[in-house]
This record gives structure tokens, C-alpha cells and sequence, in this order.
């Protein structure tokens, strides 16, 4: 059962990798202006570093909000750095956590279509998320003989969920997004799924825990 | 049918979520359910307290980390007999002391039918974990009495607190046999050799035992079981006594006679 889903999930990251090659349409690099100064022609890369969407998030082990800028490369894959907050009244937590995480997003599939403007697009992706707080470490401290711990600072978090999409574009007016994305996550934690792997008593909904998000698209 | 199929599988996945919204694995947020359960155990087992010395049985385990089904194994067979009156759990309950990794061994530990005392290991000093630990079971040091003998649960956890000194003042304190008790017995979850100890520290601890007329000191943290009178040829004769780890599959059962105490080590 266990290398049955892990099989599968392995097969989508890889099934969407493929995609995102095979569906990059929208190539950000042509977008771009030419000037001309002193006779050398300088191409400005225009909106490359301007992040493509914005992100606002509940929960997902990031923290109990967080908020987090990125970018779209093609239709598949979204790249977005996240900051999260938990403390006393964010998350009711006496001990404050910060988490900063990198979020790699795969769109499993451009769109189905469910009514008007609205569509649902099912996603899959893993984060990697730094937390600091009160003794975590990325480099053991030296008091510590070698390997006496892993470090604890860095988790790997993958998750699958989908996001109903609702463009702005077909609507004919002009808004200041191209559509706006509400998310929903099931995500767990390297350290959790190795003891589900490991035990039996650790089921797969002992692991798992949800994340809702909206995401805004405003190119 | 394609897009049926997504729905089924993430809904299916989202109602499986046993707690559905966890905000960081370092939080320090116990459910009220859970927050508690030392004072819990402790006044448990003062039900049952004689009031004055009468031989009894104990049962001593520790360093269950994330062997979960060893774990649990240990507590079916703990729930089959009844000989014994209450049990030490002598640290270690988590690996990474992570939210969940507290909330499983809570789960488990729940489960003993006699009262169970659980001892800070240096893993629970990881990330939050001490926090934790302190909203879930309580103090990490201090002392009750059972059938006129005193337990005296100490934290010597030297180097996850960034190396400072256990508070062997406290210690050297409450190791005092001041009311006339059968026995004075130290639980910790360092042995005093292990290279967590100074060599100050080692002799210190030791020192603090002889002087009080302490005959028996129980650890886990070694993952082996040990029974020695490891400073015969420094000072005094204490025995040191050590649990092996849940993955060993086993635990000790200790009987409490007026006079000294017999162990008994019991696998499965």
C-alpha cells in the first residue's frame, strides 16, 4: 500500500516535470525590451524579477500565516519563497517560530474547466522549509561530538491538494490581477513520513495536515 | 471521469488528516487533554500510597524514541500483569522532539493502565521540545513518596541545554533521606559516565549519592542494560542501574524490599 503511493507520487512529480517542458508556451524571456545605447544594443529582460503572483497562507507546518512572492515558469511549475509566523497570538504557541520556505508548485494539469471563469487545477509539490527557533541547527554546535544529531533546522514537506482558479481576464474587464487561486493542501514532513515508513503504528492520516491559500496572479 | 477521480483522491486524503491543521512541528501547543500528566500520575499514585513501608514492585523502561510498535508492545505486555504498582518511563520519548513525536508517545503511554511517570531526555531539549515537555507532563525535577521511600526524578541534561550544570544543588538537596524514609532512590536519564558529564561533574554526582547514603541510581540514555557498582574502586558502592531502549524489547521490574532492592530484567 505504502510503495504503491509513494510509486505514484514519485510518477506525478515526474509526469509534471515532463509537462512543464512540453507546455511552456508563455517564455518570459521574449517579453522582453530592446534599447539602444551608445550603439551596443542592451536587452532588458522585462518582469523577470518582478514576481509573477503573491501568496497568502494558513497552516501547512509553515507557520500559522504566512505570506510569499514567486514566480511562474510556463503553465507548470510555480516557484514561491515563503515567510510564516507562529508566536502567542498567532497560532496560540508560547514559543515563537519563524519559517522561511521554498515552494516548488506543479500544476498536474492546465485546467478543468467547471463554470464560466472558474476552473480547478490539481497540484503536487514538495517545500523546503527552514525553521528557526529555540535550538535548531543547521551545523551541529561544537560541543557536540560528530553526528550525535541530524540537523533539525531544514524539512523536507511534500504535499498534493488543488486550487479553484478564477480568471479575471475572461471576464472582460480590466482587473489588477489575471486570476486569483484559492488552494488547498494535504502535506506532511520528511521526519513524519520516514515513521510512517518505519512503524506501523504511525498511519498515513497521522502524518498528513492541510494548508489553505490564496495565491494572486498579477501578470 | 478525470477530474471525479482528483476530487475523490484529494478528498479522501483531506478527511484522513487526524489533526487537519498543523501551523509548525516546533510549535508548543498541547492540547488541554494532554497538559498535565505528571501532576495526574503523581496524584494517582498517592491513591494507592500505604502511608507506611510495605514491599512493592515497580516497572522501569525508557529510550522509546520512535519505536513505535516496540513501544506499544512493551505497554500491552506492562497491561498484562498486575504485580506492580506504577511504572518510569527513564526518557527519551521522542527523536526530534517534534509536535507529533509528543503527541504519539502521549497516545501510547495513555494507555498503561498503572500510573506512569515520564523522565526528560536529552532528545525532548531538541527545537521546543523542553517547552513541550513541561505543558505536557510538568517539572523536569522533582520528588514524591511512595510507601515511605522517596523518588527523586532529576534532569541532567548537559549539553541540548547549550552546556550548563544540572541543578545539583537541588539535587544534593532533595537526595536528603530528612524524614526517616525506607529508601532514597534517584531516577535520572544521563548515567554520570557518559561524556555529557565533566569529569567534575562525574565525581560530583557520584560524591552526592555516598555522602546521602543513596544505594541505588537508575538511568536510561545508554540503550543497555547495566547493573554495576561502577565507582567501588573511587568512592562508596552505589549501584548504577541502566534500562535498555524499547527497540531491545524489554523492561525491568524493580521489588522494593525494607532492606535493598532486587531487579529483575524481563524480555520478550
Amino acid at each position: 500500500m505504502r510503495a504503491i503511493f509513494i510509486s505514484l507520487l514519485m510518477f506525478v512529480v515526474f509526469y509534471a516535470t515532463l509537462e512543464a517542458k512540453d507546455r511552456d508556451t508563455t517564455n518570459y524571456l521574449t517579453k522582453s525590451d530592446t534599447l539602444i545605447m551608445n550603439h551596443e544594443k542592451v536587452v532588458i529582460p522585462r518582469r523577470v524579477f518582478i514576481p509573477d503572483h503573491f501568496r497568502l497562507q494558513f497552516a501547512g507546518n509553515i507557520g500559522f500565516i504566512s505570506l510569499g512572492l514567486g514566480y511562474n515558469f510556463g503553465k507548470s511549475y510555480e516557484l514561491t519563497l515563503m515567510y510564516g509566523l507562529q508566536n502567542e497570538f498567532f497560532g496560540n504557541s508560547k514559543e515563537s517560530v519563524r519559517t522561511l520556505a521554498l515552494k516548488n508548485t506543479f500544476n498536474l494539469y492546465n485546467s478543468f474547466h467547471i463554470y464560466k471563469n472558474i476552473s480547478f487545477v490539481p497540484t503536487a509539490g514538495i517545500s523546503i522549509n527552514w525553521g528557526f527557533t529555540n535550538n535548531t541547527f543547521r551545523k551541529l554546535p561544537k560541543h557536540y561530538p560528530n553526528k550525535y544529531y541530524f540537523q533539525n533546522r531544514v524539512h523536507l514537506a511534500p504535499f498534493i491538494g488543488g486550487k479553484i482558479r478564477y480568471d479575471f481576464e475572461k471576464s472582460g474587464k480590466k482587473e489588477f490581477a489575471r486570476h486569483v487561486e484559492l488552494y488547498v493542501e494535504a502535506g506532511s514532513l520528511d521526519a513524519y513520513i520516514l515513521e510512517w515508513v518505519r512503524t506501523d503504528y504511525v498511519k498515513l492520516g497521522d502524518i498528513m495536515s492541510l494548508a489553505i491559500g490564496v495565491s494572486f496572479y498579477y501578470k | 471521469m478525470k477530474k471525479f477521480l482528483y476530487f475523490i483522491t484529494v478528498l479522501s486524503i483531506l478527511t484522513a488528516c487526524s489533526e487537519a491543521f498543523e501551523y509548525s512541528p516546533y510549535q508548543v501547543n498541547v492540547k488541554s487533554s494532554e497538559k498535565g500528566q505528571t501532576t495526574r500520575n503523581l496524584k494517582r499514585i498517592a491513591e494507592i500510597d500505604q502511608g507506611s513501608f510495605k514491599p512493592f514492585k515497580i516497572a522501569l523502561f525508557g529510550d522509546t524514541h520512535t519505536f513505535y510498535d516496540d513501544f506499544e508492545d512493551i505497554v500491552s505486555k506492562l497491561n498484562a500483569r498486575d504485580d506492580f504498582d506504577f511504572a518510569i518511563h527513564l526518557g527519551d520519548i521522542t527523536s526530534s522532539a517534534i509536535n507529533r513525536e509528543f503527541q504519539w508517545y502521549s497516545d501510547i503511554i495513555n494507555r498503561m493502565k498503572k500510573p506512569v511517570i515520564t523522565i526528560i531526555g536529552n532528545h525532548e531539549y531538541l527545537s521546543n521540545g523542553y517547552y513541550v515537555f513541561e505543558e505536557m507532563y510538568g517539572p523536569t525535577n522533582f520528588t514524591f513518596v511512595y510507601n515511605n521511600c522517596k523518588f527523586v526524578i532529576f534532569d541532567d541534561i548537559i549539553w541540548e541545554k547549550n552546556v550548563a550544570d544540572p541543578d545539583f544543588e537541588w539535587f544534593d538537596e532533595n537526595l536528603t533521606n530528612d524524614n526517616n524514609y525506607t529508601h532514597v532512590i534517584p531516577f535520572s536519564h544521563i548515567p554520570p559516565w557518559d561524556q555529557q558529564f565533566s569529569y567534575g561533574n562525574e565525581l560530583a554526582f557520584n560524591y552526592m549519592l555516598h555522602e546521602n547514603g543513596v544505594e541505588y541510581s537508575f538511568h536510561g540514555h545508554t540503550h543497555q542494560y547495566m547493573d554495576e557498582r561502577r565507582y567501588e574502586s573511587v568512592l562508596g558502592n552505589v549501584r548504577y542501574i541502566t534500562t535498555e531502549a524499547a527497540n531491545d524489547r524489554g523492561y525491568l521490574i524493580v521489588t522494593v524490599h525494607k532492606d535493598s532492592l532486587q531487579i529483575e530484567k524481563v524480555n520478550f
